[in-house]
């Protein structure tokens, strides 16, 4: 039960929730201090969950996005 | 040398419409890409579009994924206090059972009851002993905060004659302490403008 985690988190992965933290800390503001570390953890677990599901698929390429939005107007 | 910086300012008020784009703007912000866009505008190679093809989408990738968790950030707090305050209410502690009255229809609850050591803030504001005007020497200035409002002089004297925090004041008033802070400075500049009227 009590294992400790071995798998390394990847980098890009402490990059985003470094980026992040000001905007978590800002969030736990209104919430009751005690509830506060159970809340980061659930953003923390919500937020590496929903990062596998982004779409990388549809992002454009520089010269589709120049493309695009010259067509555009 | 010229000619490059030429020919990529063509280039850009060609597709000024994308270049106005924050995400790209963003993007051209970082000297490496501007390079490297300008090198490829000027010698067009299939590599070196290649390379800015697909750091540009990485950056994209970045940027919307930033975006999405900032999202996911504010409302996963809000609902994680919606489901907090849904359990208290279906699973409230003894103390904070409701005693509904019928008669005056207030909603107060059994920790209401139990007597406090601590102070009754709310009490001391309704007290009106000392009221902020009675504190000031300058009769002007007693005038000048005459007009303030209620709140106004509730707040001030809390803030001065009781020595609140903005923090505290807030909880009495049940706002933020940044609407407090507002309000205070607020009456301070009312006053200033009296005082200034006068003179």
């Amino acid at each position: 039960m009590n294992q400790r985690l071995t798998t390394n988190v990847p980098e890009d992965v402490m990059e985003l929730l470094r980026e992040l933290e000001p905007s978590i800390s800002y969030s736990l503001r209104e919430t009751k201090k005690q509830d506060r570390e159970d809340l980061k953890q659930e953003m923390i677990v919500k937020m590496l969950e929903k990062r596998e599901q982004i779409g990388y698929s549809d992002a454009p390429g520089f010269w589709e996005f120049i493309k695009r939005k010259t067509d555009s107007c | 040398m010229n000619k490059k910086i030429e020919a990529f300012e063509t280039f850009v008020t060609k597709h000024q419409s994308a270049f106005k784009e924050p995400v790209l703007r963003q993007f051209m912000e970082q000297k490496e890409n501007r390079e490297r866009l300008i090198d490829c505008v000027h010698a067009p190679a299939e590599n070196k579009a290649r390379n800015i093809d697909e750091t540009f989408k990485q950056f994209f990738i970045k940027k919307k994924t930033y975006r999405y968790m900032k999202t996911l950030i504010k409302t996963c707090a809000v609902d994680f206090d919606k489901r907090r305050t849904q359990h208290q209410q279906r699973f409230p502690l003894i103390a904070d059972q409701p005693l509904y009255e019928e008669e005056t229809g207030t909603d107060i609850s059994m920790i209401d009851m139990l007597q406090s050591y601590e102070p009754d803030y709310v009490e001391e504001i309704l007290d009106k002993e000392s009221d902020i005007e009675e504190h000031i020497q300058s009769s002007q200035v007693v005038k000048a905060v005459k007009n303030l409002s209620n709140k106004q002089k509730d707040i001030l004297a809390l803030l001065y004659i009781y020595r609140y925090t903005n923090r505290e004041a807030a909880r009495i008033f049940g706002e933020s302490p940044q609407n407090i802070s507002k309000q205070h400075l607020q009456a301070l500049a009312k006053i200033r403008k009296r005082l200034a009227l006068r003179d």
